[in-house]
């Protein structure tokens, strides 16, 4: 029988970034760990990656591992917001509403933008 | 599509490629290949670290367990590499379209599966562009995704300069790294990938211009070489080659090879000198032009020699 985290008196179970590199050149781990423990700390397992800079190709590289992100997600880890949209962007999970929020306002922002530009 | 694929594959016909697997054109070109030990031992000792060589007593059943190991190790080392279809996949097939996701983001998003479970090439590659729609990455910017982030030995994360450009494979050529270059080119590209395909082609057509065969002889790159020329119909002066040398067993094999390959050529009846210059003739014949005229002088040089 699996404990769900739930179930236990411990405190919540976390899917999150952790950040790394530098401050100039940041990248993210996505971890499991109790949401008392500090930012950096991977306590239980790393189950991916982000790199939010985009890259040569014009890309920006999400690792998964699909398999270790379903096993946690089982044992009750919640993703946190950005985690979240990620996989939600991913397909693994449905699509987080705020994606399609800021998508809107992206949209919006860019119409806005060309129509200054039309005028200008 | 196909048009694409033909114009990549415009050198050889698929039918022809699948033909390459066969055993019989496997064993014709593995003896082609004249395993040289000394040639292969040698590449070998120079990657690993310079160690004292053991001398060792042994019986004779050890003997044949030790001879078996070696042998089986230089098989493995003449693996030809494999001859295919490249795969000039560019398509970025379609999962699900969101047109409410529209510029979620300023790029794309690549996502990778690193599950341990997953097969090393054949990883998940996905990505959810700014059209808002979720598709299968292609597959060559798969392969380039996963190589960025999974590490194999000798392969480099982005194609070395020396292999993705023109310019920078004629200089390795013309400093006679024909073998240095096809090494390099197995462990940096899939052989279906065109541009492994594209590198292969370049530097066979170099050696047979050339006509510096000898120095992929030996080495698991020979068969490659040689069924490329067969197929091609461009053997021609690789046979004038042998035939000067006085190869005439090996002559006897490429024969044979193009017999299989294009079933328009009766091969040499019996061992005989004389079966043998007909068959060249008859081949001489079927490829015409220059070939013919290449093959007829050396056969003339071979008649010259006998009558000495």
């Amino acid at each position: 029988l699996l404990k769900s985290s739930m179930t236990s008196k411990a405190a919540a179970l976390r899917m999150r970034f952790l950040m790394a590199g530098c401050s100039n050149r940041k990248y993210y781990k996505i971890v499991v760990a109790r949401s008392v423990s500090g930012r950096d700390v991977e306590e239980y397992d790393q189950v991916g990656f982000y790199d939010p800079y985009i890259n040569d190709h014009r890309e920006k590289l999400v690792a998964l591992n699909i398999d270790k992100i379903k096993h946690w997600l089982v044992r009750g880890a919640q993703p946190t917001l950005t985690v979240a949209m990620l996989l939600g962007l991913s397909g693994l999970l449905p699509v987080h509403p705020r994606s399609y929020l800021i998508a809107k306002r992206n949209r919006e922002e860019l119409k806005r933008l060309a129509e200054e530009n039309t005028t200008d | 599509m196909l048009h694409f694929r033909r114009f990549l594959a415009s050198v050889h016909s698929p039918e022809l490629l699948s033909r390459f697997t066969a055993p019989v054109v496997q064993t014709l070109l593995r003896n082609l290949t004249r395993p040289d030990f000394d040639k292969i031992a040698k590449e070998a000792a120079s990657f690993e670290k310079t160690k004292a060589i053991p001398y060792r007593f042994l019986t004779d059943a050890e003997l044949n367990v030790a001879r078996e190991k070696a042998k089986r190790k230089i098989d493995e080392m003449l693996q030809m590499p494999l001859v295919l279809d490249p795969n000039a996949d560019s398509v970025d097939r379609i999962i699900s379209t969101d047109p409410d996701l529209e510029s979620f983001d300023q790029s794309k998003m690549v996502f990778i599966d690193i599950s341990m479970s997953a097969k090393e090439m054949t990883r998940s590659v996905t990505s959810r562009n700014t059209d808002g729609s979720l598709r299968h990455v292609n597959l060559r910017d798969q392969r380039r995704i996963i190589n960025s982030i999974y590490e194999m030995e000798g392969r480099s994360p982005t194609p070395p300069p020396a292999l993705a450009n023109d310019e920078m494979l004629s200089r390795l050529l013309e400093a006679n790294e024909h073998r240095y270059a096809l090494d390099w080119a197995c462990v940096q590209f899939e052989p279906d990938d065109p541009i492994f395909v594209s590198i292969t082609n370049k530097v066979y057509d170099d050696i047979d211009k050339r006509g510096i065969y000898s120095t992929l002889l030996g080495t698991r790159h020979y068969g490659g070489l040689v069924f490329y020329l067969t197929s091609l119909r461009n053997h021609a002066k690789l046979l004038a080659s042998y035939i000067k040398d006085k190869k005439l067993q090996d002559t006897v094999w490429l024969l044979q090879l193009h017999a299989t390959l294009h079933n328009d050529l009766s091969e040499p009846a019996d061992g005989s000198m004389e079966s043998l210059i007909n068959a060249c003739m008859q081949l001489a014949e079927l490829l015409g032009g220059k070939s013919l005229d290449i093959i007829q002088k050396s056969l003339e040089r071979l008649e010259e020699t006998i009558e000495k």
